[in-house]
């Protein structure tokens, strides 16, 4: 019998024992009362997790229902949830309507976010290394300035860098989306940083006395205890490639250039009615490549080799 | 005082760049500066004689590329030496152009919004076309509508022209009518009418209104009530704004009542979020734009136009876009073929009738682009609007001055604040705002 | 001493090491990032329309900031109300979903996918869904409150419930956090739980003996970000409310946008932003001394 249906039966079963502890042997109390704690515990969990789940994906569930829907029904009032009829034409439409060449647009947006994801996790756990796990004069003071960049808003920053780039001739090009990533980016320098200072000192030590340098204890000991923090800056980092709009909107401008976020801003025409059942489609299309990476990812992050057992 | 702590925008991008210790390092090994990096200071750029290799002329926009397809193609067949390279700016249309003119790097021609091109023009970003129409034999600007043509001007300077418009006009849903036996309005209905016409098809307790209510957060929405009433947002040369006249007060006011009662009309918070009650056929009535008509193609109901309701004057909105060459444009003499193209007959006529709306010639309009095959409605109304209309207004200071006004109407729609009560001190924050410029 | 010459020169190996592992950012801030931050801040003494030549004016940005801008006061209000409600509200729940996504049950990795969903949703969908979710009529919100007998507000469109509404939506985003949580969360060796068992604690001894501590680094970045984060929040604003009603969700960033590209002052804007960096700066201190009573590191010695 699975340990499900074993609790279950304990659980229908068991009131008595409960009431009467001292009829029943001390351990074999103690175990099903484990196991009824452990199925009450299960029961409010799946509740919950249900429950929570519904509530937390009720705007995609709403973004997939809208671009399912004929144009009629988009704003029926009350709002219904299912469309009639189900237009699956909406999902080739928005990609096809207007002639863009979208085809173009998922290879940039692509070559973009991993080539942004390769350098920004190499740079930035490099950087985090220094920060975590050496100790050097102007440590604190340097670790405050790598944050300081991220409190200064990018609205006043992109004129500016505008002119950078343009004085050296990488406006209309990938570069000035991918190469300043190329050297750490502060969210992850900082994420990384807070992971590598809960790997054990010891083992720094140990490798120090066998004659390891610090690029050894990098590479061979620190990078691949700390595959899941890799993978959660690898998908962060993806994700924010994808789907970020101002920098490409700025920085970019021939069609051939544009990325996935641009094609999906030019769904709302000023002076035109979006076609909202086309913008969800298109939206939900562009979703289901992170949310399909995430979900056969997150066992590299989450649940993965863990430190677990070093020490012990 | 001013003067000696001004610096140019020359020396002051060298600044900036210097600033940016990197830059120059940067620049010093990167293989290709863009020569026209900072770009020549607006007056001095000499014309440029024409090159035998292909002109490439950059044309930005917001709306799809795709409605200018076709006139690409005929353009490249008159003009084999001339390049059109589209580039549509799909979102955040202001703050890309504002960075691109802020770094000296606007495109060689730029479809730009009311306020822009005055602004362009004070600010001397854009060069005045004049010169070039004035020798341009076929131009024949008697063709263009008025209200569209003489907008862009300052001190005789033209600095834009614009080709396709949206007006707002009134749409009915004919079987609420119907259905609540009350006849179809004609053109010469005023606000009274369209009250009264209202009151006759709302059932609120079902969710039949009929209006679909107030556009709270749209500033220019509400001026063509204030000038239906006869008021005026600003004066002519825009020294001053009129907001505080008692037309302006008592235009505001009788909506908001109106609104407040939530009778003919939802209330700001019924309406909060329900999409448009119209296209819903929850709502007898709207006034807005013609843009809506494509949404209303497919609809289930039957629906016609009119000019709006008026009450002291007939007015409504316009809004359109004007195509400018900015000074910093290299070939302006190939930068204007290409202006020249879109404004004209068959340009104009091209991307128009691709964007279903009408255009500013009067000759493109003679072949009705705006009007949809298989709908039966009164497209007479459409182009009738761009002879009453006003454009959407381009005050100096415009973002600051429109805060301003727009907090204040919002109050009055949302019924905090008495039209009368609020609309004087706004006026006069509006008048400061506009005179710091 | 033999021992003190051997630590000294540990100590310059390390500097030496230290600026070379660092040495990528370093580069990389002088050549991107260091020069539009100098330029902003020299911006924030000058009047520049963007269109027109900048205009030296010395302090007037900050003065006019201080004395005569009631919308600076108001969107530092909103954001500082944000700030202390929302990023708590955010971090708990994150912790809470984490938490529950971290157990040993079936169908977890759909779950957990669930979970994050909403985070990645674009927030024009976000926005059109939760106009409907705080309908004052139709929503589910009212309709959940009318159950229990409250007439709910208007929402949205009341310039009192506007912002907690836009924080409570905000809570449909903590995905990236939660994600953060569950990999600290995954991190913790279970022999720790073991040995906190063997001494008879109960869940909630091992939530605050262990876990806790054990997870303090990651809340520590999360509260960190989620400060830096908070303070720069316009996103939801601008699509919803636009600052409004009544400048009800006028969101300091979202007040900056505005003065930059719809007033055209980007020299006023480069004096918020430089002011919000020392706020945000202040505040990011002050969390750095304090971690020190509560942050707890495997790899103490480098804290002092």
């Amino acid at each position: 019998m699975s340990d499900k249906s074993n609790s279950y039966l304990k659980n229908m079963l068991g009131d008595g024992m409960a009431t009467h502890p001292r009829i029943e042997q001390g351990v074999q109390f103690l175990s099903s009362s484990k196991r009824r704690r452990e199925f009450l515990k299960r029961t409010v969990s799946y509740f919950l997790l249900s429950s929570l789940g519904l509530l937390m994906s009720l705007p995609f569930l709403w973004m997939l229902s809208t671009a399912l829907k004929p144009d009629a029904l988009v704003f029926s009032i009350p709002p219904e949830w299912f469309p009639r009829p189900w237009v699956w034409r909406n999902f080739i439409d928005s990609l096809t309507l207007l002639g863009h060449p979208v085809h173009l647009y998922v290879f940039n947006t692509v070559l973009i976010a991993v080539l942004g994801v390769l350098g920004v996790a190499l740079s930035s756990s490099l950087v985090a290394f220094g920060f975590a796990r050496l100790d050097f004069p102007g440590r604190n003071l340097l670790f405050l300035l790598v944050l300081s960049t991220m409190m200064l808003p990018r609205i006043v920053t992109i004129v500016p860098q505008f002119i950078l780039f343009q004085k050296i001739g990488w406006l209309d090009t990938f570069k000035p989306l991918i190469v300043p990533y190329w050297f750490g980016a502060p969210f992850h320098i900082f994420l990384l940083r807070q992971f590598f200072l809960s790997i054990p000192k010891e083992l720094d030590d140990a490798a120090r006395v066998d004659g390891a340098s610090s690029f050894q204890i990098y590479w061979r000991i620190v990078l691949p205890l700390s595959r899941p923090a890799l993978a959660t800056v690898a998908i962060f980092a993806f994700t924010y490639h994808w789907n970020d709009l101002l920098e490409p909107l700025i920085f970019l401008s021939s069609q051939h250039n544009w990325t996935l976020a641009l094609f999906l801003a030019s769904f709302q025409g000023y002076m035109q009615q979006p076609r909202w059942n086309l913008l969800m489609a298109a939206s939900t299309i562009l979703t289901l490549p992170v949310l399909v990476l995430f979900f056969f990812a997150q066992r590299l992050f989450i649940g993965g080799i863990t430190v677990t057992g070093i020490k012990g | 005082m001013a003067a000696d702590s001004k610096i140019s925008r020359r020396d002051f991008l060298r600044l900036a760049g210097m600033t940016a210790a990197s830059a120059t390092v940067l620049a010093a090994c990167a293989p290709v500066i863009q020569p026209s990096a900072v770009g020549p200071a607006p007056q001095e750029s000499p014309e440029v004689s024409l090159p035998k290799a292909p002109v490439e002329i950059v044309y930005a926009f917001h709306d799809p590329a795709d409605f200018r397809k076709e006139a690409v193609e005929l353009f490249s067949e008159r003009f084999p030496d001339i390049r059109i390279t589209l580039q549509q700016i799909p979102d955040e249309f202001p703050t890309k152009i504002f960075t691109m003119a802020a770094a000296g790097t606007l495109p060689d021609v730029v479809r730009v919004w009311e306020p822009m091109v005055l602004d362009f023009g004070r600010a001397n970003q854009v060069i005045d076309l004049q010169p070039f129409i004035d020798a341009q034999p076929d131009f024949n600007a008697e063709d263009f509508l008025e209200n569209f043509y003489d907008f862009p001007v300052i001190a005789g300077k033209r600095y834009g022209i614009a080709d396709g418009w949206n007006g707002h006009v009134a749409y009915y849903n004919k079987d609420l009518f119907d259905q609540a036996g009350v006849s179809y309005p004609s053109e010469e209905w005023d606000w009274d009418d369209y009250v009264a016409i209202a009151r006759q098809i709302s059932r609120p307790e079902e969710r039949i209104w009929g209006d679909i209510g107030l556009y709270i957060g749209w500033l220019h929405w509400s001026h063509k009530l204030v000038w239906q009433n006869g008021g005026r947002i600003y004066n002519d040369d825009y020294t001053e704004c009129l907001m505080g006249s008692p037309e302006a007060i008592e235009a505001l006011q009788y909506w908001a009542d109106l609104q407040q009662e939530a009778v003919i009309m939802p209330s700001p918070a019924q309406a909060e979020g329900l999409g448009n009650l119209f296209q819903a056929g929850r709502a007898a009535m709207q006034r807005v734009g013609t843009w809506e008509i494509g949404a209303l193609a497919e609809s289930e109901f039957a629906w016609d136009l009119l000019p709006e309701p008026k009450r002291k004057e007939r007015r409504t909105l316009l809004h359109t876009a004007f195509n400018v060459i900015p000074t910093t444009t290299r070939d302006k003499e190939s930068a204007w073929k290409w202006l020249n193209f879109i404004v004209g007959p068959e340009g104009q006529y091209l991307y128009v009738k691709k964007n279903a709306t009408p255009g500013t010639r009067r000759s493109v309009n003679e072949k009705m682009p705006w009007a949809r095959e298989g709908l039966d409605v009164r497209w007479e109304v459409v182009p009738q609007a761009g002879e009453y209309g006003i454009l959407v207004p381009a005050p100096p200071n415009v973002g600051e001055v429109e805060k301003i006004l727009g907090d204040a109407v919002q109050a009055i729609f949302l019924g905090r604040a008495k039209a009368a009560d609020i609309l004087p001190e706004a006026a006069a924050k509006a008048t400061e705002a506009l005179r710091q410029a | 001493m033999e021992r003190k010459r051997f630590y000294t020169k540990r100590r310059l190996r390390q500097t030496i090491e230290g600026y070379l592992f660092i040495s990528p950012w370093i580069i990389g801030f002088v050549l991107f990032t260091a020069g539009p931050i100098v330029a902003s801040f020299v911006l924030s003494f000058f009047s520049w329309s963007l269109i027109r030549p900048p205009r030296l004016v010395w302090f007037d940005n900050y003065v006019v900031m201080f004395t005569r801008d009631p919308l600076f006061w108001q969107s530092l209000r909103v954001t500082m109300v944000y700030v202390v409600v929302a990023v708590p509200l955010q971090l708990l729940f994150a912790l809470f979903l984490a938490i529950l996504l971290n157990q040993k049950v079936r169908l977890i990795p759909f779950f957990r996918t669930l979970f994050y969903l909403p985070s990645q949703v674009s927030s024009v969908a976000m926005a059109v869904i939760f106009l409907w979710i705080y309908h004052p009529e139709l929503g589910l919100v009212n309709d959940l409150l009318r159950l229990i007998g409250v007439q709910g507000p208007a929402w949205l469109i009341s310039p009192q419930w506007a912002l907690p509404a836009l924080i409570g939506m905000s809570l449909w985003t903590v995905g990236g956090s939660m994600i953060i949580l569950l990999a600290g969360l995954q991190d913790i060796p279970q022999h720790l739980y073991e040995a906190a068992a063997l001494d008879g604690a109960g869940e909630l001894a091992k939530f605050r003996y262990v876990t806790l501590p054990m997870l303090s680094p990651v809340i520590f970045f999360i509260l960190v970000l989620g400060i830096i984060a908070g303070f720069q929040y316009f996103a939801q604003a601008y699509v919803m409310t636009r600052g409004g009603p009544l400048n009800a969700t006028l969101f300091y960033a979202l007040y900056l946008y505005l003065n930059a590209f719809n007033f055209l002052k980007m020299g006023y804007a480069a004096a918020l932003a430089w002011i919000l960096l020392l706020i945000i700066m202040a505040v990011t201190i002050l969390q750095l001394r304090l971690a020190r009573y509560w942050v707890y590191y495997e790899f103490e010695e480098t804290r002092r």
